[in-house]
């Protein structure tokens, strides 16, 4: 009977929650634009692309078939049918898709989903990076249908997946050339003595680190076993059970063995690199010890005794703001806390400088709900003073002043996704537009004589991705090259000095200093990397690399310690990307609606005293992932004669295209359960439901569903029913900018007010009405450790009014789950969440099992559920200890002691249950 | 619910029964001699595939069949029957007039490459799971003898009194092809992936590490060896010169005597298969996606072609014309001079070597087809 009940329940969640509250809380993917989309067709790619990014597509579709040819080779192998592609020709855009419901992090550069195959990808303003990002995609496009091929050829099941580090190590391996990025990453994993065989290095997993040294492994591999090692494991793979095997039987050796070897490679290839180079903390002030901050920023301000006030972009505790300190004082101000309204939603952490005024001002990026704004921020005042938005711009970069203040130069993109260089004046408001090509240009600065200095990658080597520094001519609007090299020169910033910069020449990154006579000296010689630099009197501030993070340090510039460096003479060529203008198969098709099935599942249960149960679901949406129909059928029968009548069947179809999404469905709905009050019941149900769903932001929305259905319902033990036409009406209203922790929310705030109202058109009368709120909020005490707090109530009245269980782990703990049963119900809970033990392994005669990160809570629990007249508090104290297992599920047990809040009730309730925590 | 559930479930146990039981071998008891004479099949232990003799070129399907697995080895046969070995652990004998079964073999684990079918022998290599080289008498329905190799590669050579076979950790075996027994082993210092040549004198085997060796035959000893870029993937080639193919994307060709490298030609992309040489040319293809013919004495290009994908599938030549096959499925049918005279597409990829005899093309693929096309000026259509 209980199995009954649990379908139709999820019939119900299926049927009602399908949009942005299907999961009651949860943030929201803002469809900010709509989008006109179009296909072309090329030898191997569907290309879904939309009005206005027509060059881009066509970039994609030329970049695709270039690495389609590679990878069919590396792999020796053909993809079967064509790859959907799906371009978006900016990161902002890109975050919309409906391909995936997950929201994407600002970080993530593309996805490849694998249920349809479809490889989604933005255009970020550099071709080569959109390039390259497509060719890893690809790779993991390869890889999959390679090991399904290689399975199905040999019709065999035992499919395993490869490690992550190697599934990101080869699409990089195979995508792009060792460059400075990982060399730095790699040589700080080595000279801080923290590297192990790949499979040992679970503490990175998921992490950019996993990505560069599964890159690592894999250059490794193919040096020193050759590249064909990596190809036979996929020809191979049917021959082994899990990936360790497969290792072991195509290499000759175990994993462990290889990872050794390459560890002991990489320290004989970077340990030397500390005799002539040093490390950041060894020869520098760290302005931002044990922070992982970025973009430096010293400010010419007295302010609060301090005049060394340093501004700078820092990522504390998972969100990342703007902070102030000043090194000699050890103070630091918070200004600007960010991720957690639409103000602020992305501070963009490692993407865009801060440009400073003279007179205590300073300007940043942030993203405000589709579009980057220029923000003032009043220093003295410590308030936002003022901000900029540009109805054409949606990415902004790199705002710097002009040394008379007048004038804000930036890096900006259109809906076509090229940055391009603006010029915006303070006095009017006035936006210019410098420079308009394809070529992305970044990192202006502007000379005392009002010439723009940037990076770009309109060099001879920019089609390969590197970027140099021109001179964009103030008298003129000519543009000049200040350097030229297959290297990537970038954040110029001017001083008495000359010009100091950031450059990877000579392989890591370091700061570089271009004089007035052209000559260019090495400033720093650090191992694992500086950027931004920036120059205050005679101190050097600069971002530096060590130990898996980025702070701020800063050196005394001593010009006797300049090292010159050779440069080649300057040159300029300039270069357009391949397109594959009107070589399509089919020309440009416009965009509809292609239905393919997500998901489908059936099962079949036997219970001894319901029956059995059978039912089938199914999920179809098409390429975008904006239009879905959800079906679901089954049968709730006990007996032969009930088969007919007894079948549920529900269809909801929801569309995500818009910023109102919506949805309707239609559904017949019979079961029999029990009821606490009213004992045995059957009940039928067949109506219709409409939802809408519109968020206000990122972190709100608004929700209302209406449910029109007739509801026919038998007492059986009463032996009495009762006909009904119901409308019922939902309003919700849900926040959410919370931010997680392997188990569960650890900050931030959320909240979903719910009210309704049912109609009964048969009777005539108000059937019931309800109305709920709940409250969580999450104080962050320290990394790991918060006080939630939980306030929950609910109340419902008329002819029917619904009733809601209280008791169970993820409610009043310490009392059963189906202890109390309701119209009225209030529960408070707080609970204070602290990190327990880091690692927990356990051994057994075959290998050990290991756990990370288990949490520890300390909890008191006060609820009540009462009809009529509120009874009494019930309590509960206790503790507890969360696992997360393979981060998705988490295992929670509850040591519980029970109280009326004058005694504590004898002995103690345990309880083991799955689940996040509230 | 009980009866009900329990018929079900034996229902449900003998259909699985049913479906585990291996089919049984129907003995050859009218094996035809071939008059081509010996060996019976095509894969000739010079590595060369040549038919000479017949210049009629495949235009019309004679039959296509969806067999139990992936196939990516050579189709071997006679006029009676052709051998289909699959990667999901049967060797199937179709008629070779209409495809249909006449019996198969299940083997204990995949065969990815040739069997060898000399009279009424056919030896093959069971890989990974199987590890042994089977040598199984048609007529009689038995095994004769088999042999450990851990995880076979390539397929088994047969010449003379001998047959050849290698291992994945790099050990080439010589064997008494009647008795299986071991006459000598060379260790490659690498793993091998792939099968030896063999002339009267010499055994010519690629490494994965990228070395051609040449072996006296009679007692193994190493006579020369040469070093590509990568990996050895496709069996050399004998001809007036040593042909090989290399995963470092260039095509070799060195002196048989000593080792020396006459010429050398390079591709955009690796070479995984076995040329052909026939009236001074040589041919080959390219996971660049082209197939080249070259002056097989200089190495210079007389021309190539860029094909629909990459080729794995080491091609034939049949009379005047040079036949090859791409892993995106499409068959290609040139005359010597390097004009496209028909192609053909079918379900799958290919990799397995082209094959031919019988005036019949027979086209294996990895997504478990076979299809075998013929003239239709000289063939009847089934």
């Amino acid at each position: 009977m209980r199995g009954k009940l649990i379908y139709l329940i999820a019939l119900l969640l299926l049927l009602a929650a399908t949009l942005h509250g299907q999961f009651y809380f949860g943030k929201n993917k803002v469809q900010y634009s709509q989008f006109d989309w179009k296909i072309l067709t090329t030898t191997h790619f569907r290309v879904y692309f939309y009005e206005g990014e027509t060059e881009i597509a066509e970039i994609a579709a030329a970049a695709a078939e270039e690495s389609y040819a590679c990878l069919a080779d590396k792999f020796n192998h053909h993809v079967a049918k064509k790859i959907p592609l799906i371009i978006y020709s900016a990161p902002t855009f890109f975050v919309q898709t409906n391909v995936i419901p997950a929201l994407l992090p600002e970080n993530v550069g593309g996805f490849t989903e694998f249920f349809k195959g479809r490889v989604v990808v933005p255009f970020n303003g550099s071709i080569a990076d959109f390039k390259r990002v497509i060719r890893h995609e690809l790779v993991h496009t390869f890889t999959f249908s390679k090991i399904a091929a290689t399975l199905s050829e040999h019709r065999t099941a035992n499919y395993y997946s490869p490690p992550l580090w190697f599934t990101e190590g080869i699409a990089e391996f195979w995508s792009r050339e060792w460059g400075a990025e990982a060399d730095m990453v790699m040589a700080d994993l080595a000279l801080a003595g923290n590297l192990a065989p790949p499979n040992e290095l679970g503490y990175l997993y998921g992490s950019f680190f996993m990505y560069k040294y599964g890159e690592s492994f894999c250059h490794f591999l193919a040096e020193v076993y050759g590249e064909d090692k990596i190809w036979q494991l996929f020809e191979n793979w049917w021959k082994a059970k899990k990936f360790s095997s497969l290792f072991e039987m195509t290499l000759g050796k175990s994993l462990h063995e290889v990872g050794e070897e390459w560890v002991y490679y990489l320290q004989k290839k970077y340990f030397p690199r500390i005799e002539a180079g040093d490390m950041p903390d060894k020869v520098s002030e760290a302005v931002t010890p044990d922070q992982f901050a970025a973009m430096p920023l010293p400010l010419v301000l007295e302010f609060r005794d301090a005049a060394d006030w340093v501004v700078y972009k820092a990522n504390k505790l998972g969100y990342s703001g703007i902070y102030m300190r000043s090194p000699s004082t050890g103070r630091e101000i918070t200004l600007v806390k960010g991720e957690r309204s639409p103000q602020f939603e992305s501070l963009h952490l490692l993407q865009s400088r801060l440009g400073a005024s003279s007179d205590g001002r300073f300007a940043f990026i942030s993203k405000r709900y589709e579009k980057d704004v220029i923000y003032i921020y009043d220093v003295p005042r410590q308030r936002i003073a003022t901000s900029y938005q540009f109805a054409n711009l949606y990415h902004l970069s790199s705002p710097a002043w002009s040394p008379d203040d007048s004038r804000i130069i930036f890096s900006g993109a259109t809906q076509k996704g090229v940055y391009d260089l603006y010029c915006l004046n303070l006095a009017n408001s006035m936006l210019t537009q410098l420079t308009d090509d394809i070529y992305r240009d970044i990192d202006p600065v502007v000379t005392p004589e009002g010439h723009v200095i940037f990076a770009s990658d309109r060099g001879s080597y920019g089609y390969e991705g590197y970027t140099n520094l021109f001179r964009f001519s103030a008298t003129d609007s000519t543009i000049t090259p200040l350097s030229y090299g297959r290297f990537n020169d970038r954040a110029p910033t001017c001083t008495d000095y000359g010009l100091f910069f950031e450059s990877d020449r000579q392989g890591t990154a370091n700061i570089y200093l271009l004089k007035q006579s052209g000559e260019i000296s090495r400033v720093t010689n650090l191992v694992t990397g500086a950027f931004d630099p920036i120059v205050r009197g005679d101190k050097l501030y600069f971002t530096g690399f060590q130990d898996f993070r980025f702070s701020i340090y800063s050196q005394t510039i001593d010009s006797s310690r300049f090292v010159p460096v050779k440069t080649e003479p300057l040159a300029f060529t300039a270069w357009n990307p391949d397109h594959l203008a009107g070589k399509y198969e089919e020309g440009v098709l416009d965009y509809e609606a292609d239905y393919s099935l997500d998901f489908a599942q059936s099962a079949i249960a036997y219970d001894a005293l319901g029956g059995t149960i059978g039912g089938f679901q199914m999920v179809v949406s098409d390429m975008l992932g904006n239009r879905i129909y959800y079906l679901l059928i089954s049968n709730t029968a006990s007996t032969k004669d009930d088969l007919m009548k007894s079948f549920n069947v529900g269809i909801t179809y929801v569309n995500k295209a818009k910023r109102l999404n919506y949805g309707w469905g239609v559904y017949h709905l019979f079961n029999e359960y029990y009821d606490d009050y009213e004992g045995l019941i059957s009940e039928r149900q067949a109506g219709g439901l409409a939802l809408l769903s519109y968020p206000l932001s990122k972190f709100t929305r608004m929700e209302t569903s209406l449910f029109a259905r007739h509801s026919y319902k038998k007492y059986i033990m009463f032996e009495r029913d009762r006909h009904a036409i119901l409308a019922t009406n939902y309003l919700s209203l849900v926040h959410d900018n919370s931010l997680w922790d392997v188990s569960g929310p650890i900050d931030g705030r959320r909240y979903n007010l719910t009210v309704g109202l049912t109609t009964d058109f048969y009777s005539g009368q108000i059937f019931n009405r309800l109305a709920f709120v709940d409250f969580r909020n999450y104080l962050r005490l320290a990394k790991y450790s918060a006080f939630a707090t939980r306030l929950f109530g609910f109340t419902s009245a008329g002819v029917e009014p619904q009733r809601i269980y209280l008791g169970g782990s993820w409610s009043l703990r310490g009392y059963d789950r189906r202890a109390f049963y309701a119209r009225n119900v209030m529960l408070i809970s707080n609970e204070l969440r602290f990190p327990l033990i880091d690692a927990l392994y356990i051994g057994f005669p075959f290998g050990r099992i290991g756990f990370q990160a288990i949490r520890g809570a300390l909890f008191v629990d006060a609820g009540s559920a009462w009809n009529d007249r509120f009874d009494r508090m019930y309590g509960a104290v206790g503790v507890g200890a969360r696992v997360s297992l393979g981060r998705l599920v988490v295992l929670r047990f509850d040591l519980v002691k029970r109280t009326d809040f004058s005694t504590f009730e004898e002995g103690l309730d345990f309880d083991f249950f799955f689940g996040w925590n509230f | 619910m009980r009866p009900l559930g329990l018929t079900i479930a034996v229902v449900l146990i003998a259909i699985s029964l049913l479906a585990s039981c291996a089919p049984r071998f129907h003995k050859f008891t009218n094996l035809e001699s071939d008059p081509a004479g010996f060996p019976h099949y095509r894969l000739s232990a010079s590595g060369n595939t040549v038919i000479e003799k017949s210049n009629a070129v495949p235009d019309t399907l004679l039959f296509k069949r969806k067999l139990n697995g992936g196939i990516s080895a050579q189709v071997v046969g006679n006029r009676q029957f052709a051998i289909v070995s699959t990667l999901n652990k049967r060797i199937y004998f179709l008629q070779s007039s209409s495809g249909k079964e006449i019996t198969s073999l299940v083997t204990k684990s995949a065969i990815g490459a040739a069997v060898a079918l000399v009279d009424e022998l056919v030896y093959f290599a069971e890989e990974s799971g199987g590890d042994r080289l089977i040598c199984f008498n048609l007529v009689s329905g038995k095994k004769v003898w088999k042999f450990a190799v851990d995880d076979p590669q390539g397929a088994p050579i047969v010449y003379d009194e001998d047959i050849f076979i290698s291992s994945r950790p790099g050990i080439l075996y010589r064997l008494n092809r009647w008795l299986g027994e071991e006459i000598w082993k060379y260790d490659l210092s690498g793993q091998s992936y792939t099968a030896a040549a063999v002339d009267s004198d010499h055994v010519y085997i690629g490494s994965a590490l990228g070395e051609l060796l040449c072996l006296n035959r009679q007692d193994a000893e190493l006579l020369w060896s040469y070093r590509t870029g990568g990996a050895i993937v496709a069996s050399p080639m004998v001809d007036k010169f040593l042909y090989c193919g290399s995963s470092d994307g260039a095509m070799y060709a060195l002196n048989r005597v000593n080792g020396e490298l006459i010429w050398k030609y390079e591709t955009a992309g690796k070479i995984f298969t076995t040329p052909v040489a026939t009236r001074g040319l040589l041919l080959f293809g390219s996971h660049d996606r082209n197939v080249y013919c070259l002056d097989a004495g200089n190495g210079d290009l007389l021309w190539s072609y860029e094909t629909d994908g990459i080729l794995r599938s080491s091609p034939i030549v049949v009379g005047d014309h040079f036949l090859c096959a791409t892993a995106a499925g499409t068959v290609y049918i040139f005359d010597l001079a390097g004009k496209v005279i028909k192609t053909f597409t079918v379900n799958g990829s290919v990799s397995a070597p082209l094959s031919y005899f019988d005036s019949k093309l027979y086209v294996a693929t990895r997504k478990r087809m076979i299809y075998c096309f013929g003239n239709s000026s000289t063939s009847s259509k089934h």
